[in-house]
This record gives C-alpha cells, structure tokens and sequence, in this order.
C-alpha cells in the first residue's frame, strides 16, 4: 500500500466517523464495554491474588525450643532455619518481648494485676521463632526438616487455614482465568462482527471498487 | 483489442452460457452485441471483466493472453477498460465529483492529478455545473453520464457498457448513446450490450447477435435481427 493511499484511507475513515454516527458510537461502545469488563475481572482477580499472597506471608509457623536453651543457640538454629529456600524470614522474640506482648494484650488498663509477678518471667520458657513462608506449598517439609534438627521443643503451624487459603485463592485464580478467557472470546467476536457489518454496509462500494480496478490490499486494508 | 477462440463458459450447475465463442473486436471498433435474455451477454462481460474465468478457450485483451490471469493481475488489467451499468451503480452518499474522483483515489492517482481530471471529465458529459449534486438529485440520464465520466476518468482503452440505456427514457438514451459515439471517435473501443433494437438499426454499426450461447449473426452496418 503507498503512503497515499494510506493517507486517503486514513482520511476517508475519520471523515466516515463522523458520517455514520451510530455506528461509531454502536463501535465504540460495545469495544469499550467488553475491554471495560475484562479490565474489571482482571483487576478483581489480581487484588484478590495480591490479598491472599500478603495473607500467605503473614501466617506462619512458631517455633519453640527446649527449656534452658541459650540465646546464642536459638539465633544458631535461626541462621540454619533461614537458610533454607521456603522460608520468607523470620523473627526471634525472646522470652522478654514475649511477655511484654502478652502483659500489653492481657493487662493493659488492669496494670495494678501485674504487681504479684514482681520481675518475674512467667514465660520464662516462650522464646519464639516466628517463621514466614515464602512458599506456603511447603509447609509440611520444613516442618519435618525443622523437627530434625536440635533443641526443638514444639511447633505451631495452622495447617488447617493455610490450606483452606491455598485452596480458595486457587478456585479463584481458575475462575478468573476462565472468565477472562471467555470474555476477550466475547470481546474478539464482537469486534469481528462490528467489522463484517462494516463490510456488509459497504457491499456496494467494494463491488464498484472491484470493476473500477481496485487491488485486493486497497480494499481489504481498512478492515484490519 | 479483444480476442475470443473457442470461448466455453459453463456453470458450475451445468448451463452453457456460452459455446464456443470466437470473437475479434478490433481496436476503436463500436460494436453492440444483441440477443434474448439468457442468450449470454452478460457472461460475456463478465469474462471480459475477469468477473468469470473461461471454462476452455482462449481469451485475448490487448494480445495479452488473460485466460488464466493471476488474481493479483486482475486490477491492472481492469483498469483499461471502463464499466457502466443499467442501474447506474453511483454511491449514493457522493456527490457527482466525489462519485467520478473515486474511480482516480482507487486506482492511486495523485491528488493534483485527480483535481485537474475530474470537471474537465464532468464537463465532457454535461455535467459541468451539477458536480457538487447527489446521485438522488439528478435524472436517470445525468446518474448515468456520471456513471459515464467514471468509467471515462481513467482513460479506458475498452469501454464495456451493459445495458447503459435499459433504466432511460428513448430521449435520454439518444444523448447517451451519442455521448458514447464521442468517445468511441477519441479513439476508445465501445462494446454496447443492448435491448434497444430502435438505437441498433439506426446506428448501422456492427451487431452481433447471440443466442444459446452461440454468435448466430455478426455483420458490420447490421441491424437488430433478432425476433422478440
């Protein structure tokens, strides 16, 4: 195609716009509203996605050890556990912190509770790993790997809601995958019908283009 | 200029339109071609137009073999010839300047070039001061003298014309028919095909005369032969 024609054809097709009005709007609006819904599952389906990974990364496993053990082998144990490619991260909260949460949770407001326990530490025993999963997938092998090691008294884990989450945020990656597919179908085949109606509209002056010697690109170039 | 040997068309249900055809127009001739309907006249435009394809035979346009002409060659050869039809075939949405500049925007003529053509066409057909009318606003003769200067605007060396008076009054169809006698003068071949034997025998040209697919008559200075 020359730039000419090109041009003309560009031409004659904003001029044409303003011709057939309601077919421009009729265009315009079905292209738009199809894009628009698509647009609107997408992004449903990728907050949806987003919510369920920031959810996955905040529910972990806790980690405690055996009584008497001594700080320098908990972050021991903290560097091997990191090390390993499922883990996200991981906070060690020492028995102290660990009871300034509890008293801060449980006593706040009722302060004058708390003198019977001096300086004690109840929670002598509760220093912590708080592990993050980068891969909840994996959760029941690094517990079994983390059961093997030294010095490990208990874990937590709450396998039970990380896999209703896993299975819920996989139900909705489906459906959304299916229903943006079957919406760009919808959007792909209302376009194409928008532009066989353009043809079918303009039978007559394909067929006059046709004896008046038009080359096949010229007269299909527009349609593209 | 155009050259028919042994010229079968069959449809593809069976019909013979035409049967061994040979045929020789020679260059600048004016020739109406007659005959009933179904007698295959319009096949024969058709394959002239590359419209159809020649079941067997041979067709010639300007020596050019065009019997088994390549799809991507077909617009350049129709660009020699110019079409005009019974109804005209204008697009309605055009003025008269529009509908004949067309005809130069399709086969990519230079805008200047389209500018300077256009009226002084128009105005070869009498058209001169109706070129900003619409199709709807004109006669059946002034839409097909448009249809005419579209045909013309390209410098055809072959001017087909099917019918060109079938939709116009007897008035109407002398100003066309003596239109289409001017061109033929510049030069242009003129193939009529007509129903109008009053036009064929006073004109005294070459008619040739089909039916059931076969030439049954061609004289030069003939007349319309063929019973109604």
């Amino acid at each position: 195609m020359s730039i000419r024609t090109f041009f003309y054809a560009f031409k004659e097709g904003v001029i044409n716009l303003f011709k057939n009005r309601l077919m421009t709007f009729a265009s315009i609006g079905t292209i738009s509203a199809c894009l628009l819904v698509v647009s609107i599952f997408y992004i449903v389906s990728s907050n949806v996605d987003y919510m369920v990974e920031a959810v996955q990364n905040n529910i972990g496993i806790a980690v405690f050890f055996d009584d008497g053990i001594s700080e320098e082998n908990i972050l021991e144990l903290k560097a091997i556990i990191e090390e390993r490619p499922e883990v996200y991260k991981s906070t060690y909260i020492s028995a102290e912190e660990a009871w300034q949460t509890f008293k801060g949770d449980y006593f706040s407001g009722r302060e004058e509770l708390l003198s019977g326990f001096e300086n004690e530490n109840p929670l002598e025993n509760s220093a912590s790993l708080q592990i993050f999963m980068a891969d909840m997938t994996r959760q029941g092998e690094l517990v079994t790997y983390i059961n093997s090691l030294e010095g490990i008294r208990h874990i937590r884990e709450d396998r039970q809601i990380t896999d209703i989450i896993k299975t819920v945020s996989d139900m909705i990656q489906y459906i959304s995958i299916v229903l943006i597919a079957v919406l760009l179908l919808i959007s792909v085949f209302l376009i194409s019908n928008t532009v066989r109606i353009g043809i079918e509209v303009r039978k007559k002056e394909i067929n006059i283009m046709k004896f008046i010697g038009a080359t096949d690109t010229f007269i299909r170039g527009p349609f593209w | 200029m155009l050259r028919l040997e042994n010229v079968t068309k069959t449809y593809p249900n069976g019909v013979i339109a035409l049967n061994s055809v040979n045929l020789n127009i020679e260059k600048g001739e004016f020739v109406f071609i007659v005959g009933s309907s179904g007698s295959g006249k319009s096949t024969l435009i058709k394959l002239i137009m590359q419209e159809l394809k020649v079941t067997s035979g041979q067709l010639y346009i300007e020596g050019q073999d065009v019997t088994h002409i390549s799809r991507r060659k077909i617009p350049k050869l129709r660009r020699k010839m110019g079409v005009v039809f019974q109804d005209f075939r204008l697009l309605d949405k055009m003025t008269v300047y529009s509908n004949v500049a067309f005809a130069m925007k399709v086969t990519e003529t230079p805008a200047r070039k389209i500018r300077r053509m256009v009226p002084t066409v128009l105005s070869m057909v009498g058209l001169g001061k109706k070129m900003k009318r619409y199709p709807n606003q004109l006669s059946g003769g002034e839409q097909q003298r448009t249809a005419l200067a579209r045909a013309l605007v390209n410098n055809p060396h072959l001017l087909l014309a099917d019918e060109p008076t079938g939709n116009l009054d007897p008035k109407t169809s002398w100003e066309i028919v003596k239109l289409l006698i001017d061109i033929n003068l510049r030069g242009t071949t003129v193939i009529i095909v007509t129903h109008d034997s009053e036009i064929v025998n006073a004109m005294k040209k070459r008619v040739v005369t089909l039916k059931d697919g076969h030439i049954v008559k061609d004289e030069q200075r003939g007349d319309y032969g063929y019973e109604h």
